[in-house]
């Protein structure tokens, strides 16, 4: 796979698990909230940082 | 306090709780209680611990999968090379695979799906690529299921359901050995089927001559749906309307003379539970407008109340009739007939299916004395084609226990087997004479003299019980009494 389909691959990947955690994060106890928001938060940066990589590619 | 994170929409029961429409049944983890169960009903065999594991890379995901798979044994690889040990080394039920398991990975999670489908593990890909080639390719390599990330809530819970339904072949293999004996591969494609509609509220249509195990199937539908309440069962051809309407909906104390205590109907009986409605065709129009109704809005009211009382059974019906006929002739009303069928199951006769002869025979004497039957006496039996089905099966095993020692000979087995009547002088001259009377008064008229003929001959070996008649002759009720009424007047109705 070309790398520039495996960003987009990553980008959606990580974005789909960041919507996942979101819808449910409201039905969570506090404990479990405090536990999925810093990864939620890193998932974040992973897209900001692969938003870049997919900036820096060569335009077509 | 029970979490529901998954879709489906709520009624609010008025006590405080609220549960789901019985749109679809899907597992629930109780947090209070530890245990899984269907949605909608808590089951009486609790779901069972599944041991899953999950093959993904991001820790954001695993935290979610392992949220929608609280109560079951989950183990988690972040890589090929964990997920490889973890495969070889553990005996999982499901695994649920990443396709990409690392920033600069090549699909490896595409490789480790043969190694799981080696090991006969129900092997679900959830993935945030869903290129038609992806998918090709891994429902070549073994996957059971394909899933593109991001719906996991409601998508896990079908898939666990649909495992257990499957059980990879095991449940099926345990119930054609016992509760529903059959070695047909037609009849079995048909049952494991109706098994996957066995955990939904949707209505069930067996249709079948008598004795091809209409009320097996639909017990075994029912004790596979999760529903805690009872089977209950009716033959509506054994009731007049009076008795059936009594029957189904119940009475209050005084709603008739001879109601002298309330009683609960089977509509009530079969709360949270199925209802089962065999010979479905010899309900009367009216009879169906109020069941109509009661199956509908799940509410009905006892006979001499007008206080509505509530149930929530799901319909199975079952008739050895033409459906297709009943409907042409008005005797099934259409509008009913779309709220009962749901899904139609059709029981092939045993003479379709003789590869079951000997093991329903071998299943009725599993607790009595065992049955060996001589070379010639095994042909003659095969060869016979059993109108009555099982029931005659059935009424063999035990003349043929009850008069021999166990071991079945082929004068034994030509006394307890009555063959189809074979065309003879005698019902040649039978035939010849209702010709004649066909020509003199129409072939109408001739038909009707042969059906009353058979029908009180049914009638007096079956001393007088007509539910019999109906059954045996496998007739309608209004073709019944329409007989009696031209042969024996109004008065013998």
């Amino acid at each position: 796979m070309a790398d520039i389909e495996k960003i987009y691959h990553n980008i959606k990947s990580k974005a789909v698990n960041l919507k996942a955690a979101a819808e449910q994060l409201d039905k969570y106890p506090q404990d479990k909230r405090d536990k999925f928001i810093p990864l939620m938060r890193e998932a974040a940066q992973d897209i900001i940082r692969l938003l870049g990589e997919l900036e820096a590619q060569p335009r077509k | 306090m029970l979490w529901r994170g998954f879709i489906g929409s709520f009624q609010n029961t008025g006590a405080g709780n609220s549960v789901p429409y019985r749109n679809d049944i899907v597992p629930v983890w109780d947090y209070s209680a530890g245990f899984w169960y269907h949605s909608g009903y808590r089951t009486r065999g609790l779901m069972q611990k599944l041991k899953i594991l999950v093959i993904e890379d991001d820790s954001l995901a695993r935290e979610v999968m392992a949220e929608n798979l609280a109560g079951h044994a989950v183990d988690f690889a972040a890589d090929k090379a964990a997920a490889e040990r973890r495969l070889k080394a553990g005996d999982y039920d499901i695994c649920f695979v990443d396709l990409l398991l690392g920033v600069d990975d090549d699909y490896s999670g595409l490789k480790l799906i043969p190694l799981a489908a080696a090991k006969k593990i129900y092997t679900v890909v959830m993935s945030g690529c869903d290129t038609e080639d992806t998918i090709s390719r891994a429902y070549a390599l073994g996957c059971s299921e394909f899933y593109v990330k991001g719906n996991e809530v409601a998508n896990i819970p079908a898939i666990i359901v649909r495992y257990l339904q499957g059980d990879g072949g095991k449940k099926a293999q345990e119930i054609f050995a016992g509760d529903f004996i059959t070695h047909d591969p037609e009849t079995r494609g048909l049952v494991t089927e109706a098994l996957k509609y066995a955990a939904t509220s949707l209505p069930l249509m067996i249709l079948g001559p008598s004795g091809t195990g209409k009320t097996t199937l639909a017990q075994l539908l029912h004790d596979h749906s999760g529903r805690e309440g009872d089977f209950v069962a009716m033959n509506c051809s054994a009731y007049t309307e009076d008795l059936l309407e009594a029957e189904l909906f119940g009475y209050k104390r005084g709603a008739f003379t001879g109601a002298h205590e309330n009683r609960k109907g089977k509509l009530a009986q079969a709360d949270k539970g199925t209802l089962f409605l065999d010979e479905i065709g010899a309900m009367s129009q009216n009879m169906q407008v109020k069941l109509l109704k009661a199956i509908e809005e799940k509410r009905f009211s006892p006979l001499g109340s007008d206080k509505p009382e509530y149930s929530d059974f799901r319909v199975m019906s079952a008739t050895l009739e033409d459906v297709q006929k009943l409907l042409a002739e008005k005797q099934l009303r259409f509008d009913f007939f779309q709220r009962v069928h749901g899904m139609t199951i059709t029981l092939k006769p045993l003479a379709q299916r003789k590869c079951d002869i000997f093991p329903l025979m071998q299943a009725l004497t599993r607790k009595g004395k065992r049955l060996a039957f001589e070379p010639e006496a095994r042909e003659y039996v095969l060869a016979h084609n059993w109108p009555g089905n099982t029931r005659e099966l059935k009424r063999f095993v035990e003349l043929v226990s009850a008069g021999t020692h166990g071991q079945v000979t082929l004068e034994t087995a030509r006394r307890h087997i009555t063959p189809a009547a074979p065309a003879t002088a005698a019902t040649g001259a039978a035939a010849g004479e209702y010709y004649d009377y066909a020509l003199k008064h129409g072939l109408a008229a001739a038909v009707d003299r042969l059906t009353g003929e058979l029908v009180n001959r049914s009638l007096d070996e079956n001393g007088g019980k007509r539910a019999a008649v109906l059954a045996q002759l496998k007739i309608s009720k209004r073709l019944l009494y329409g007989t009696l009424s031209k042969t024996r007047g109004p008065e013998g109705k």
